[in-house]
C-alpha cells in the first residue's frame, strides 16, 4: 500500500507521522500501525474507533460492515489455530 | 451542524433508511424537512436516555460524581508537579482514546511523572533491550497478521529507536519523540511505586551489556489501580483468579498509541497555551469534550462525551450504523460548522435528557452527568449480547417502525432481551453475574441453576 506524500494532503501529519518521516521511514498504514503500537501492543480488539484514529488517507473501512469491525480475528488463540 | 446546510442535510438522510434508524417512525422520516427530523429524531434519543433514567438506582447515579472525581484526581496532579491544571487535563484526554479509564489515569501519571522529571533520565541498556524486543516482534505481531493488507517488510521501529536514543530525555523538543522515548523508558522500568517484578532485573542474566543504570536496581510493575467515580483509588486491578488462587495476578496496564501519547505531551509541553491544547484535542467532538467535561465539569455549556457506548445508548441498540455516524463514519463532515457526522444531535439528546431530569427531580442535573449515569449502565446491560440477540432488538425496533409497538414497548423488549443475555452469561461464568441485578427475580434462572450445583 503506496504512502501519500506530506504535500499531496490537506491535514498536516499527525505526530506519527511525523516520527517516521524524522527517522527515514516512508509513511504507510502498516509502518504507521507499528509505529503507533510498538511490539505487539496492538489492541486485542480492533474497532471503530481505534481506525477512525488513524489518518484518513491509512484507513480501510473495507474492514468494517456499517461499523462492526468484520476483518480477521485478532483473538491469539485462534490465530495460532 | 445546521450551519452548513448541505452538510446537515447528507447526516439527516442517513436517519431516513429505516433499516439503519429504526427507533425512527415513517411520519418522522417520510417527507419531513431536516429541521424536522433532527427535532424528532432528538426527542426520541431522549426518550430513550430517560428509559434508562427511570431505571437508574443509586449505584447507577453514583456515576454523577464521575467527572468531579476525574477534576479532583487532576487537580491534585497539577498541584503535586506544579503543572498548569488545563494542560493536566488535555494530558489526560489526549490518552483516552479506547483506553479504559482506569488505565487512562494510570498512564496519565506516568506520563506525567517522567514529563516532570525528564531532565535525568537517560538511555539505559534495559530500555535498549525493550526496544530491540520490540523491533524483534515487528516480523510477528499482531499488525503485522492481521491488519496490514500486503505485508511490505519495512523496518519501523529499528530507525525510529535509532533516531530518539541518542538524547537524554531532557534534550528532546518534539512531542512525539519524547512520547516514544517516555513509553519505552515506562516499559523498560515500570512504576516506580510499585513493588520490583520477581526475579528483576528482567534481562536475561547471562547478558553481558546488562548494566543496571544508577540506582534503579530492576523492573517493577506495570498494574494500576481502580479508580471509584468519587476520584478516589481501589486496589489494583486483579486478572481473573485461577482455581484455587485466592487472588489473580495484578493486571498489567498497556499503553494507547504513541499518536496519543505524543497530543498528551504537547498538552503538557503547551503549558495551559489553550490554543495549543485545542489543537493537541483534534478536531474531534470526543476527546475536546472529555477534555472539557473533566476541566470544567460543573459548566453550563453543555459539552457531551460520547464514545460508541453513549451513542448506542441513544438509540439503546448495538445494531446499525448509528455509534458509526456519531463518530463521522459514512456522515458528513463540516470543517466550516466545525461539525463531525451526528454527533451534535445526540449531544443534543443528552442536553434535553438533562433538563427533563432537572425538571422532575427538582436538582441541576448536567448533560455530562446524565452521559456518565446513562454509560455505566448500558455497558454493563448490553455487554452480553450474542449476534441472535443484537437481531432480536433489531426486530424490536422494526415491529415499532412498522406496526402499532409502542416505544415503551419496544424499550421493554429491548431491555429483556439484554437482560436475559446477562443471566445466560452467569449461569455459564458465575464470575459474570452483575452485582445489581436492575430488577428483582431476573436472575432467576441463573439462582435456579445455582441451586441445581
Amino acid at each position: 500500500m503506496p504512502g501519500i506524500e506530506p504535500s499531496e494532503r490537506s491535514e498536516p501529519p499527525d505526530g506519527t507521522e511525523r516520527l517516521l518521516m524524522k527517522a527515514g521511514v516512508p509513511v504507510t498504514r502498516e509502518t504507521y500501525l507499528l509505529a503507533s503500537y510498538p511490539g505487539n501492543s496492538a489492541p486485542k480488539k480492533w474497532t471503530l474507533e481505534h481506525e477512525l484514529e488513524l489518518p484518513e488517507h491509512l484507513r480501510d473501512m473495507s474492514l468494517f460492515d456499517r461499523g462492526t469491525y468484520i476483518g480477521p480475528s485478532l483473538s491469539d488463540d485462534e490465530e495460532s489455530a | 451542524m445546521k450551519r452548513d446546510p448541505g452538510v446537515f442535510d447528507t447526516n439527516m438522510n442517513l436517519m431516513r433508511n429505516p433499516d439503519d434508524y429504526p427507533f425512527l417512525r415513517p411520519n418522522m422520516t417520510e417527507g419531513t424537512s431536516s429541521d424536522d427530523l433532527a427535532r424528532y429524531a432528538t426527542d426520541q434519543i431522549t426518550e430513550n436516555l430517560l428509559y434508562f433514567m427511570d431505571r437508574a438506582g443509586p449505584d447507577d447515579w453514583e456515576g454523577m460524581k464521575w467527572y468531579l472525581g476525574a477534576h479532583d484526581i487532576e487537580n491534585e496532579w497539577a498541584d503535586q508537579y506544579g503543572l498548569n491544571d488545563a494542560s493536566v487535563s488535555g494530558a489526560v484526554a489526549a490518552l483516552s482514546p479506547q483506553a479504559d479509564w482506569n488505565i487512562n489515569v494510570h498512564l496519565g501519571k506516568q506520563l506525567i511523572d517522567h514529563f516532570v522529571n525528564r531532565g535525568n533520565l537517560e538511555w539505559d541498556p534495559n530500555m535498549e533491550r525493550v526496544a530491540r524486543r520490540m523491533t524483534a516482534n515487528e516480523a510477528e505481531g499482531r499488525i503485522k497478521r492481521i491488519l496490514i493488507k500486503g505485508k511490505e517488510g519495512v523496518p519501523t521501529m529499528g530507525p525510529i529507536i535509532d533516531y530518539i536514543k541518542n538524547k537524554p530525555l531532557g534534550e528532546l523538543t518534539d512531542p512525539e519523540d519524547i512520547a516514544m522515548w517516555i513509553r519505552i523508558r515506562e516499559e523498560a522500568w515500570g512504576d516506580p511505586n510499585q513493588p520490583l517484578v520477581e526475579g528483576t532485573p528482567h534481562l536475561p542474566a547471562d547478558d553481558p551489556d546488562f548494566i543496571p543504570p544508577g540506582d534503579v536496581t530492576g523492573e517493577r510493575g506495570h498494574g494500576f489501580r481502580l479508580v471509584r467515580p468519587d476520584g478516589t483509588f481501589g486496589d489494583y486491578k486483579r486478572n481473573a483468579r485461577y482455581k484455587d488462587e485466592e487472588l489473580g495476578d495484578i493486571t498489567d496496564s498497556t499503553w494507547n498509541s504513541n499518536g496519543a501519547v505524543a497530543n498528551a505531551v504537547e498538552s503538557l509541553l503547551a503549558n495551559g497555551d489553550r490554543l495549543r491544547i485545542g489543537n493537541a484535542m483534534g478536531n474531534r467532538h470526543k476527546v475536546r469534550s472529555f477534555f472539557n467535561n473533566k476541566l470544567m465539569p460543573f459548566s453550563l455549556r453543555g459539552d457531551v462525551t460520547m464514545d460508541t457506548h453513549a451513542l448506542e445508548g441513544g438509540v439503546m441498540s448495538t445494531a446499525g450504523p448509528a455509534a458509526a455516524h456519531g463518530l463521522a463514519d459514512g456522515s458528513a463532515v463540516s470543517n466550516r460548522a466545525g461539525s463531525w457526522g451526528t454527533y451534535p444531535l445526540f449531544a443534543d439528546g443528552y442536553r434535553q435528557a438533562a433538563r427533563h431530569v432537572s425538571q422532575s427531580t427538582g436538582r441541576l442535573i448536567l448533560p455530562n452527568q446524565v452521559q456518565s449515569v446513562v454509560w455505566e449502565m448500558k455497558r454493563k446491560l448490553f455487554e452480553n449480547l450474542g449476534r441472535d440477540d443484537v437481531a432480536e432488538i433489531q426486530q424490536a425496533w422494526r415491529e415499532y417502525h412498522d406496526s402499532g409497538r409502542t416505544m415503551r414497548s419496544a424499550q421493554d423488549e429491548v431491555w429483556r432481551i439484554a437482560e436475559r443475555a446477562n443471566a445466560r452469561a452467569a449461569i455459564a461464568d458465575p464470575k459474570k453475574r452483575p452485582k445489581r441485578p436492575s430488577e428483582p427475580g431476573i436472575f432467576d434462572a441463573w439462582d435456579r441453576a445455582q441451586r441445581k450445583k
